[in-house]
């Protein structure tokens, strides 16, 4: 019990040198948590802008559809699914959704669209759409005859708000559909090119165009936290295996963007890697030289007759209570950091993808800017005292005291 | 597959049979009641139809029912086709990109009614002697001529020697795959022609699809209303 | 002066250990600096090569407004003219004229929708590099009218291999009338990136011109600079005029720039975090030798010593340790990006990104930039964090410093 004792008191004895060496693990560790903070932040906000977009965490089609879509692979009994759906805690809203190619004409124009068949209440809970209707307004009741255009669509078909555009496809029972429809809202010129070329229908009226009775392709789903995704999805397995559907978490709708993802994160993992090497190697030449400087210290405690395991072990002590005592402090402050900056953030450069700006890089308060840098301090610290606590421990009180 | 001729046929027998079948259901001019059914794994339907033709370019349609399709037009001219549906008032010409599409949902496509390529003009044909050959019958290999726009390699046709009515149509692909096979049956009398009544158009990769055209009523030759080839009349309310 | 650097250089070599620990440490960190600099740099030119190697080009002319809606009649003004003026730039590698148009390509299998690029051959080759992407058959000849090359995917969709035959359908320029052309396919090509595989085929230019009855004109030039990309806007202006537009790659594909910038951004952070974890080893190591000597220093501002010259001393201390770190962390740094500049790390390969596929693990790229700008902002850093031990050392009290012992 004496040497925690002395090892503790000597931390506090020897104030400039444990400020110091305490000070640099504190700040590296803070760095390190803010970097983890922003990084994970960034990427959530990143992926959670994408998926907000349009396509939801979570999306429910007849089995196939993904793979190959097709008029005819619907859901049947979507409302009560629905109902089904929205028990489940983690799920924020839902959307569902209807889908078909369609020539679009108007006057001698012609050209090929997608119609998306959206609800007027559920989809604005769900995806941006809504907000990305820039001239005009988004769909207020099912009226039979409004349609939203794609920017793109308009400019090919050279219509403009309240221009009428006729719609043409084949229906689910073989007729060919058509109809007139009026334009009263037309989505904003920064969306994608593929976008650009979408109109959307309410989707009452979609079905009625295409004849599929109460029948859908999609039901979209948001939840509180994408992270949940994957585990949701997968737990509806059952539920969803009786009526041949399946659900399916934004990681593999959108395989090609989250592949990207993980790519980039992989690659910010070397940066990671270097920040926590600078990190370790601060923490390695504070305390050693902390260590060394006191061999004289040393010396005089062998000359006394300490044996070289107390010494060794002071020495061990004390980088251990500086370290935890940093670490205790550097916590708070990480986590004080990381949330203002998961608030205000910090700017960066603005690049727009997407029809969206990026312009501050967000960070985000998790478990892992906690522990990883705890553990990575705490240990590089320990670590890197033992070896010249050994030779410390080792050294003979002559050569010691004459050491300078 | 088809062997090789043991010996071939005098080529004006070709260009008979050739020309006999680009003319089947033509003539300067004509007017027949058609119903197609098309079958397909998701629906079933028949369309009852009136069509004008005059030579070989122009074709005026007009849908009689069902009563969603009641009224929807067609009008080809040479190499341009429009439609009109009543349902919205509007004509629509047919773009490039909806000529490979399928004509109201059947297993013809816009371009078959566009196109209905002239076999004499277009392709070279051969009299073959396939090992299951019936006396009765002309089997002739046709394959496109060198400026001859299609995505056929082969056309195979078997007619009656008699009376060079064929009885089936068969479509391959560059590596001698049956795509499409177009069967003719039930031969009867229509205004002192005799003509098949019946087509059917089945095509090979899509099982569960087929599109059966039956002729209710063929004349030929008669005067026709005058102006029925214009835009004009695609609109016009029946 | 110079008693100062000799004073300094003695000193820190006395405590050879700590000098070469704390050099090390902070090599260390400018060497990552170097590295990751390299790095990014290696990156941002395989992306933009990627980029601009796939068709893009290095910039594009189009008539105004022809990118948003793809208008057959949109064509080029002059378009003879600018070829030729473009070829004449001493500063272009090569112009490459194109037709783009959307059609209809059928097969008895099935038809599918595809962006049509009607292309001279050999220009092309030089700019893109389509010729590399052939997986099967031929690249086109000048002379194969009637020869069009499709991506792997496409050639699946329509079920056609090498020598079938395909027809292309599109709407001719003007009237919008049909517009009928059968194609052998020439050859099959595999960019690995999806759009391309799947949504592009390629026909002669003459070709192209004549199906849509466009006579000589054209909708777009690529072109590729043999030099870097002039900064200002003289150039692109230049080429601006009379309705047409010219814009740099940047702008067609904002997504790779802006990504780009991104990561470009990411090295200042990194860049702040790093000084910030150094300056604290720089100050440990300037206060512990600092420490050592305070009987020294007590002695010294006995004598009189002017505390200017105690300042100095210490500063001159920080500069040597700045200099032995800018040492260490050179030749680290240096050993560091050759090697991976031998072998690439390969991080992303396959991966498609904003529309182009990397393809090729990221070669770190050695500048002599790195050499002399970082170890500068070194520098200039250790000497004003040694400030404040060398401000602390200046107003020293004597009699307390010497009073110091053990």
């Amino acid at each position: 019990m004496l040497i925690p004792k002395m090892a503790f008191r000597n931390v506090f004895r020897q104030r400039r040198r444990s400020l110091l060496t305490g000070l640099t693990l504190t700040l590296g560790f803070v760095f390190f948590s803010v970097s983890l903070g922003l990084f994970d932040g960034t990427y959530g906000r990143i992926i959670d802008i994408f998926t907000k977009d349009h396509t939801g965490h979570i999306q429910i089609h007849r089995a196939g559809y993904l793979d190959r879509p097709s008029l005819y692979k619907t859901i049947s009994e979507g409302e009560d699914l629905e109902r089904k759906l929205s028990t489940i805690p983690e799920v924020e809203a839902l959307a569902p959704r209807v889908y078909s190619p369609v020539l679009a004409f108007s006057g001698t124009k012609t050209t090929g669209a997608q119609m998306i068949g959206v609800d007027p209440d559920q989809e604005p809970k769900t995806s941006r759409l809504a907000t990305k209707v820039s001239q005009g307004r988004f769909f207020s009741q099912d009226s039979d005859d409004e349609i939203i255009m794609g920017s793109g669509l308009a400019e090919v078909l050279q219509l403009r708000l309240g221009d009428e555009v006729s719609l043409i496809t084949q229906a689910a029972d073989g007729s060919i559909a058509n109809d007139n429809f009026r334009i009263i809202g037309i989505t904003d010129r920064t969306s994608s090119t593929l976008e650009r070329m979408k109109c959307y229908l309410p989707i009452t009226t979609a079905q009625a165009f295409l004849v599929l009775g109460g029948r859908i392709h999609e039901i979209a789903i948001l939840l509180h936290r994408q992270k949940d995704a994957q585990r949701i999805a997968a737990g509806m397995v059952d539920v969803l295996r009786d009526s041949s559907l399946e659900a399916a978490p934004w990681q593999i709708v959108e395989k090609p963007f989250y592949d990207a993802m993980q790519a980039d994160y992989k690659g910010s993992y070397i940066t990671l890697v270097i920040i926590m090497l600078i990190v370790a190697i601060g923490v390695l030449n504070t305390v050693l030289m902390a260590i060394l400087e006191r061999t004289r210290e040393f010396g005089v405690l062998r000359a006394l007759g300490t044996r070289p395991g107390t010494v060794f072990f002071l020495i061990l002590y004390e980088v251990v209570f500086l370290s935890a005592i940093s670490i205790a402090i550097a916590i708070p402050v990480s986590l004080s950091a990381n949330s203002y900056l998961s608030v205000h953030g910090i700017p960066t450069p603005a690049i727009e993808w997407g029809g969206m700006v990026f312009d501050v890089a967000i960070a985000e308060v998790t478990f892992k800017s906690i522990w990883l840098p705890t553990a990575v301090t705490f240990f590089t610290a320990v670590f890197v005292s033992i070896f010249p606590a050994i030779r410390a421990a080792r050294v003979t009180p002559v050569t010691a005291m004459r050491f300078h | 597959m088809w062997h090789l001729p043991a010996e071939a046929e005098e080529p004006e027998d070709i260009q008979v049979v050739l020309d006999a079948v680009d003319r089947l259901y033509r003539s300067t001019t004509s007017y027949a009641e058609i119903e197609m059914a098309v079958v397909t794994p998701h629906w079933e339907r028949v369309l009852t139809m009136q069509a004008w033709t005059e030579g070989m370019d122009k074709t005026f349609i007009h849908i009689t029912s069902p009563k969603k399709d009641q009224g929807i037009t067609t009008l080809r001219i040479k190499n341009e086709m429009w439609n009109y549906f009543p349902n919205i008032s509007k004509v629509m010409k047919v773009p490039p990109s909806m000529m490979m599409g399928s004509w109201m949902g059947s297993d013809f496509t816009n371009d078959d009614l566009v196109k209905e390529t002239a076999l004499l003009d277009d392709y070279e044909g051969r009299m073959v002697s396939p090992p299951e050959a019936k006396p009765e019958f002309y089997y002739i290999e046709l394959t496109p001529k060198k400026e001859t726009v299609t995505v056929w390699a082969k056309i195979e046709i078997i007619a009656h020697r008699a009376s060079y009515i064929p009885i089936q149509q068969v479509y391959y692909d560059e590596k001698g795959k049956a795509m499409r096979v177009l069967d003719f049956r039930d031969i009867q009398d229509f205004d002192g022609r005799k003509i098949p009544a019946i087509m059917e158009m089945t095509p090979t990769g899509k099982p569960g699809n087929r599109t059966v055209v039956k002729y209710l009523k063929a004349e030929f030759d008669r005067t026709l209303p005058p102006d029925i080839f214009s835009l004009r009349n695609l609109q016009k309310s029946r | 002066m110079f008693l100062l650097w000799k004073l300094a250089w003695r000193n820190s070599l006395r405590n050879k250990r700590r000098t070469v620990l704390a050099g090390l440490a902070i090599g260390i960190g400018l060497a990552s600096l170097i590295f990751v600099d390299a790095l990014i740099l290696g990156m941002s030119q395989s992306m933009s090569r990627t980029a601009t190697a796939t068709l893009l080009g290095e910039g594009q002319i189009h008539c105004a407004g022809f990118r948003d809606t793809l208008e057959v009649e949109k064509t080029i003004v002059q378009s003879d003219a600018l070829l030729r003026a473009l070829d004449a730039e001493g500063v272009i590698e090569v112009a490459a004229p194109r037709i783009v148009s959307f059609a209809m390509v059928s097969s008895p299998a099935n038809a599918s929708s595809v962006l049509l690029y009607g292309i001279a051959p050999e220009r092309e080759a030089r700019l893109s590099r389509m010729d590399e992407a052939m997986v099967l058959g031929d690249y086109l000849a000048t002379s194969d009218e009637d020869r069009i090359m499709i991506g792997h995917k496409l050639a699946e969709i329509l079920e056609v291999g090498v020598g079938d035959r395909v027809v292309a359908t599109l709407a001719q320029a003007g009237t919008g009338d049909l517009s009928q052309g059968m194609f052998r396919v020439g050859g099959i090509f595999r960019f690995n990136i999806r759009e391309m595989d799947g949504e592009l085929a390629f026909v002669t230019l003459t070709r192209a011109q004549k199906m849509l009855a466009l006579g000589g004109r054209i909708h777009e030039i690529a072109f590729q600079f043999n030099q870097e990309m002039p900064a200002d806007s003289t150039f692109w202006n230049q080429y601006s005029q009379d309705g047409n537009e010219a814009l740099r790659w940047q702008e067609i594909l904002p997504e790779i720039a802006f990504a780009i910038e991104y990561a470009e951004f990411g090295i200042l952070i990194l860049g702040v975090i790093l000084f910030g974890i150094v300056s604290l080893g720089i100050m440990n190591t300037l206060f512990m030798s600092l420490y050592e000597r305070m009987f020294e220093f007590g002695v010294l501002r006995a004598v009189g010593t002017r505390p200017l010259r105690m300042v100095l001393m210490i500063l001159c201390e920080a500069a040597v340790l700045s200099l032995v770190s800018i040492l260490i962390g050179s030749v680290l740094g240096f050993g560091l990006c050759s090697f991976f500049a031998g072998h690439g790390i390969d991080l992303y390969s396959g991966l498609e990104y904003g529309g182009i596929t990397l393809t090729e693990p990221i070669f770190p790229v050695l500048k002599v930039y790195q050499y002399y700008r970082y170890p500068f902002y070194l520098f200039v850093f250790t000497v004003l964090v040694g400030l404040y031990p060398a401000v602390y050392a200046a107003r020293i009290r004597p009699a307390k410093a010497m009073q110091r012992s053990l």
